[in-house]
């Protein structure tokens, strides 16, 4: 029977055989609730450790949780795990946009996707049917004209497409999957896995029922969860001016706090006259409206309009991690050009978190001198030069001229120019890491301690005072709390961004989950209240870790940070001279493999915690190959 | 009347699954049954709204569950 909440079915496409078959939601959700839960427990369990990134045989998920397509405030979310084209550990992406709904309302909650189709395809979900169809006429086209010809095609412009760009097709490691035209899964080289498949894009259109098992308890779980919201005392500006996502974390500052890590990581201070230059408040002008992901009552996306001159473009898409990756990074102030560089990435299916560091690597090479002109194909990739960033954009997703030699991350790049390169290449387990992590500790620990290598949605913690961002205490434990939690938001699939206003008062984002947990147990007639939901985060924590260490070779010395950050102290500003401390951190990571029941001294997870947590699966695949404690 | 303005409207549709609830009791979301649509043109951001004939204007609901769920502004009640 389908259970309540569920769309009630997990798809698997065998992309080799062209074979579409069903299973009962249910039969995962049990365990694993869904979204990135029930990805991961399928991933670890039906994926060998000899298998490639980019083979056939690696397995690529989509899953929404019970939360999205309902009343429920912000569930939107879409989780997407597979074996991660950068890192050969976990891979795993989400977005929001409107996708993740209308693939359950096609009688969907999560796509199995295995094998290599021999040409061009995309999958078709329509009231409870899928098909695989031909994608020739969309193949080498951007998301966003691959949008409008599905649409065209299916003769229906409700019809919601998620997919790749050509930087998928073309295999980039910073490929994503876009949304609804911006809603970018980035990391973990997802656009590039789809582009191995020859998977194109999904579509997507339904009106399938999602039952409720106790009406009168979800909808007092609703108005409780909404009131918790407008009591937030900026929840009105945020969402009239369109701060919400641009500007701010709830009040916490991110321009001088190493959010935004400036000219390749060299600092994590700007220049105040460049930062008014692309503010929230400067890039206003360009904003003619906000929009919002399905289900969210804040929403914090604005509609940007650059309307005429050299780049000149439109669309939806600006966010607190954009004037990080398109102006900090690459000390570039020229607004227009970066609302280009992001929707341009958006269209060619680029992650801007990922490719904005191998192009800022790529900088500081040519600052060094160990990248001439010869070498760029005449770029000068000087500091500032938006125009360089714009071309380098285009010339890696489509791996022309130096893109080939960037197209496949920082890492693979450093290696093969050599020359000292390497140093400041920025990645964390093999994957290109945008954040800065030598002023909020917190955050740091958390990006550089992520299983999905080096992502901040993860472990990290936000700070509020400039006392809590520079100190290491409790970090640890705030980290792994924050894991834990951070499971339970992919695993019902609501929005991380959103539960923070949630929490606000208490500002421990983990007090969240009790609204999540009475939304997802009215809704779905399962008791997850606070305690076992945590527990259950805490399983698809160690999943993903265990599949680290089974397939990455994941240890201790891979949860340190990359070499600028031990060595290099931020070089102006408030927090000049302010680096990470090499034995605090040991210390830091001693008391987190404590609390996880990770070895300390390997990292390894220990078969006693296996046993108490419930995860027999993990000591049958790890234990006979002695990577166990 | 039910005044709508779409200029408000993020197109987030809490109006559509609130809508959805109400026809069905209470006891789903189905979209196959609502009486408002919203939607999103992606080539200009423009968002339109619509409401049908099937609308009962929330009949037995306390108030009206797509204005009441509507978190911008964009949908009222006119006396």
């Amino acid at each position: 029977m389908r259970r309540p909440g569920y769309a009630g079915k997990l798809l698997r496409v065998d992309l080799t055989r062209g074979r579409l078959t069903v299973e009962p939601t249910t039969k995962y959700a049990d365990r694993f609730v869904g979204g990135r839960g029930i990805n991961a427990g399928i991933l670890f369990n039906e994926l060998g450790p000899t298998v490639r990134p980019l083979d056939p045989e690696n397995m690529v998920l989509f899953g929404v949780g019970p939360l999205v397509g309902t009343l429920s405030p912000f569930g939107s979310r879409i989780s997407i795990d597979t074996k991660n084209a950068f890192t050969g550990g976990v891979g795993s992406a989400n977005c929001g946009g409107h996708f993740g709904a209308e693939m359950k309302h096609a009688g969907f909650d999560t796509l199995v996707f295995t094998g290599r189709a021999e040409e061009p395809v995309y999958l078709w979900l329509n009231e409870g049917e899928a098909e695989l169809r031909d994608a020739h006429r969309v193949w080498g086209k951007t998301t966003w004209d691959t949008e409008r010809a599905i649409r065209e095609e299916q003769r229906d412009d409700e019809v919601r497409v998620i997919g790749i760009g050509p930087a998928g097709e073309n295999l980039v490691k910073s490929a994503c999957v876009i949304s609804d035209r911006s809603k970018a899964a980035g990391g973990s080289g997802v656009g590039a896995i789809l582009g191995s498949k020859n998977l194109k894009a999904i579509a997507a259109r339904g009106t399938q029922s999602i039952a409720i098992a106790e009406p009168e308890r979800f909808i007092k779980a609703i108005d409780a969860a909404r009131a918790k919201i407008e009591q937030f005392p900026k929840a009105a500006k945020y969402r009239v001016d369109g701060y919400y996502g641009v500007e701010s974390y709830y009040g916490s500052p991110v321009w001088e706090t190493g959010f935004r890590p400036v000219r390749n990581g060299q600092d994590e201070y700007w220049d105040p006259k460049k930062i008014k230059l692309v503010s929230g408040d400067a890039m206003k002008k360009y904003r003619t409206k906000i929009l919002a992901c399905s289900s969210c009552p804040v929403g914090c996306m604005p509609w940007m309009l650059v309307p005429d001159g050299p780049y000149a473009i439109e669309g939806e898409g600006w966010w607190n991690n954009s004037s990080n990756s398109f102006c900090t990074r690459v000390d570039c102030s020229n607004p227009e050009a970066a609302i280009k560089a992001h929707l341009r990435t958006n269209q060619l299916g680029l992650d801007g978190d990922n490719v904005s560091v191998v192009i800022a690597w790529a900088f500081e090479c040519y600052e060094k001198g160990l990248l001439t002109k010869e070498d760029t194909d005449g770029l000068e990739l000087t500091w500032g030069n938006h125009d360089a960033v714009l071309a380098l954009i285009n010339k890696i997703a489509y791996r022309e001229g130096i893109g080939e030699l960037l197209a496949d991350g920082v890492k693979a790049a450093a290696e093969r120019l050599g020359k000292g390169s390497e140093d400041f290449a920025l990645h964390i387990k093999g994957q290109d890491t945008v954040d800065g992590v030598r002023i909020s500790k917190g955050w740091g620990f958390g990006v550089v301690t992520s299983p999905a290598a080096g992502r901040h949605l993860r472990g990290a913690t936000h700070s509020f005072t400039p006392e809590e961002f520079l100190s290491y205490d409790g970090v640890p434990y705030s980290v792994y709390m924050q894991e834990q939690f951070k499971a339970i938001v992919d695993m019902t699939g609501t929005c991380l961004y959103n539960n923070g206003l949630l929490s606000w008062e208490t500002k421990t984002a983990p007090d969240s989950a009790k609204y999540i947990a009475e939304l997802a147990s009215s809704l779905t007639g399962m008791e997850l209240s606070t305690e076992p939901f945590m527990r259950i985060g805490r399983q698809v924590n160690n999943l993903e870790k265990a599949f680290n260490v089974l397939h990455g070779g994941f240890g201790r010395k891979d949860d340190h940070p990359p070499k600028r950050f031990w060595e290099e102290p931020v070089k102006s500003g408030p927090y000049k001279g302010e680096h990470i401390d090499h034995e605090t951190w040991e210390r830091m990571l001693d008391e987190y493999y404590t609390f996880q029941g990770w070895d300390p001294e390997t990292g390894l997870q220990k078969e006693s915690m296996l046993v108490e947590l419930g995860l027999p699966e993990v000591i049958e695949k790890l234990g006979p190959r002695g990577l166990l404690r | 009347m039910m005044l709508l303005d779409p200029t408000r409207c993020k197109g987030c549709k809490l109006c559509e699954a609130a809508c959805s609830l109400h026809h069905t009791g209470h006891e789903a979301f189905n979209l196959a049954v609502i009486s408002t649509h919203v939607h999103r043109d992606n080539d200009s951001g423009k968002i339109t709204i619509s409401l049908d004939s099937t609308c009962d204007w929330c009949e037995g609901e306390e108030t009206m569950l797509c204005v009441k769920y509507c978190a911008y502004g964009a949908r009222s009640v006119k006396q």
